[in-house]
């Protein structure tokens, strides 16, 4: 017997211990990766409260998984989440040079590194070309792409590298 | 359908709006096959231990790594 609406759990957000644990590991990481692009760190304006923002949202949309799906969201779930909303929200500011679009390279950055990670567990082999990483630069700082299509476009590019062979070069 | 008919549940009509009771049981078959089988894989890690962060910074090849720098190292420039 289907439940009525207000049978159904409400949210419970984050407790601060479990914000505040997912915080540091996110900045931490952010941190490694202004470094790796060779930006200056201390010109990049880390926001606090977005990122609390994102880090809560993407949970909500974790449950959301769970309630009406069944299933443990996955990696490229998670990390095509936090793409669009550090896209949407723009958690980090470069006040050196406002106009390099420093949420949209960290979010390119961060959507190359999970299709590795994801193929290096599926022992699949994962490649991509400098046009295929303008293309979705360009996407990311231009077009509206939604949660969906961000997880569509990670789940193409690998489902193309398990299918046929095994790798899969994004043209 | 007269606008006053009830609907006896025991045995529905053939078709109400255009849906039978085997069209939506059907529906909901292939929505429970969807559900396990159209999503992305479960992670293969374990979440209490490892949050996605650490498996975020797992170590790659050489090569993946190369490929990574190199292809952000062609943005620089553009977008500005």
């Amino acid at each position: 017997m289907s439940l009525t609406l207000s049978q159904y759990p409400k949210y419970v957000p984050l407790t601060p211990i479990e914000r505040y644990g997912k915080y540091y590991k996110f900045e931490s990481y952010v941190r490694q990766v202004v470094e790796y692009l060779h930006l200056n760190v201390d010109g990049i304006e880390c926001r606090k409260d977005v990122i609390f923002d994102i880090i809560e949202r993407v949970e909500m949309r974790r449950v959301y998984f769970r309630v009406f799906h069944g299933i443990i969201m996955s990696e490229q779930n998670e990390i095509s989440h936090y793409c669009f909303w550090i896209l949407k929200l723009a958690p980090l500011v470069n006040k050196n040079n406002p106009n390099q679009h420093i949420n949209a390279r960290l979010a390119v950055f961060l959507f190359l590194k999970m299709l590795k990670q994801v193929g290096r567990v599926r022992k699949q082999h994962v490649s991509f070309n400098n046009r295929f990483v303008r293309n979705l630069m360009y996407a990311f700082v231009y077009r509206d792409l939604s949660k969906e299509a961000i997880m569509a476009i990670a789940d193409a590019l690998l489902t193309g590298a398990a299918g046929g062979t095994s790798s899969s070069t994004v043209p | 359908m007269e606008k006053n008919d009830t609907i006896d549940v025991l045995n529905p009509p053939k078709s109400v709006f255009g849906v039978t009771l085997k069209d939506a049981e059907e529906y909901g078959d292939k929505l429970n096959e969807r559900t396990a089988h159209g999503f992305i894989n479960e992670p293969d890690r374990d979440i209490e231990k490892e949050t996605l962060w650490d498996f975020m910074a797992s170590k790659l090849s050489e090569d993946d790594e190369s490929e990574i720098a190199e292809t952000m190292r062609s943005l620089e420039g553009e977008f500005r």
